[in-house]
């Protein structure tokens, strides 16, 4: 049985994608940073 | 500084992922919309804000706190067409997929490469555009408004060369024609033929622009052409450009 991958499904407004990522990535280090903060608090 | 426990739990990976879907799908709606230029705006203020608090300046980290709030009421009341549709489109489960169903854009292409081949026959030129994922807000608003549901017929009507319409080019949206006499942006290209005229560079142009299929059919020996993602494919059959936009279309569905 052969798999096919898409390629569009990466490839496809990829920067958008890498984009996205990096932001989703800074604001849950953020928001979890501040929720330690305050736990510790 | 953030536990190192915390980045490695599964809780963690799956709230990054959550948040990337939400973050991507919210960039895909506003984009090709005015919004995206306020979506801009939101994330430039937002690292200064972060930059001001982590180099102490507390004045303008203050200040821009407060602006944020005013901010929030000020882009409910302007975007709030925009925010309707992104919620009836939540209800209706369809946010994560584009808004036809599969035997809907069979329909619409079925239509389209009809009309196609019939103007084709006829030499009447035609630019019709079909959205896929990426908003066509602002091309649409420069036409005009007509929300009826896609038939060869109307297709044939709108570019008839004495109809008021058949300038510009033509937007569909799922099965329905949301605007025609729309202006496209004009790709500048250099390695576009000289020959082709304003209608195919148009097309090429609203295919750089968004991931939009666009459709000309050449007034002036009647070829079908068909643009994606800026590269034009010239002188197709009509099955051609049907096999072609299904497979198209179905990477969207």
């Amino acid at each position: 049985m052969k798999i096919k991958i898409d390629k569009g499904f990466v490839t496809n407004h990829f920067w958008l994608k890498v984009v996205s990522l990096a932001i989703a990535i800074i604001v849950w280090l953020y928001i979890s940073g501040e929720i330690i903060k305050g736990v510790r608090v | 500084m953030v536990n190192l426990s915390l980045l490695l739990g599964w809780k963690a990976i799956v709230q990054i992922l959550i948040l990337w879907l939400v973050i991507y799908h919210v960039f895909i709606f506003f984009k090709g919309t005015k919004a995206i230029y306020l979506l801009k705006g939101i994330i430039i203020l937002l690292v200064a804000f972060f930059a001001f608090q982590k180099l102490g300046l507390t004045v303008l980290s203050w200040l821009l706190a407060k602006l944020f709030a005013f901010f929030l009421i000020f882009m409910a009341i302007i975007f709030q067409p925009e925010l309707r549709e992104g919620l009836v489109r939540l209800g209706k489960g369809h946010l994560f997929y584009i808004e036809a169903q599969k035997e809907e854009i069979e329909k619409t292409i079925k239509d389209i490469v009809s009309a196609a081949g019939k103007l084709s026959r006829r030499r009447i030129g035609a630019l019709i555009a079909i959205k896929r994922e990426i908003g066509l807000k602002n091309y649409i608003e420069s036409g005009v408004n007509i929300e009826a549901n896609l038939t060869s017929e109307l297709l044939q009507n709108i570019f008839y060369p004495f109809a008021p319409l058949h300038d510009g080019g033509v937007i569909v949206v799922g099965s329905k024609v949301v605007a025609a006499s729309c202006l496209f942006p004009l790709s500048d290209n250099s390695h576009l033929e000289k020959t082709l005229g304003m209608r195919h560079r148009a097309g090429v142009g609203l295919s750089e622009h968004s991931d939009a299929l666009v459709v000309m059919v050449s007034e002036e020996n009647g070829a079908i052409s068909l643009a994606i993602n800026g590269q034009l494919t010239r002188n197709l059959t009509p099955n051609d450009l049907f096999t072609i936009l299904k497979g198209q279309m179905s990477k969207v569905a």
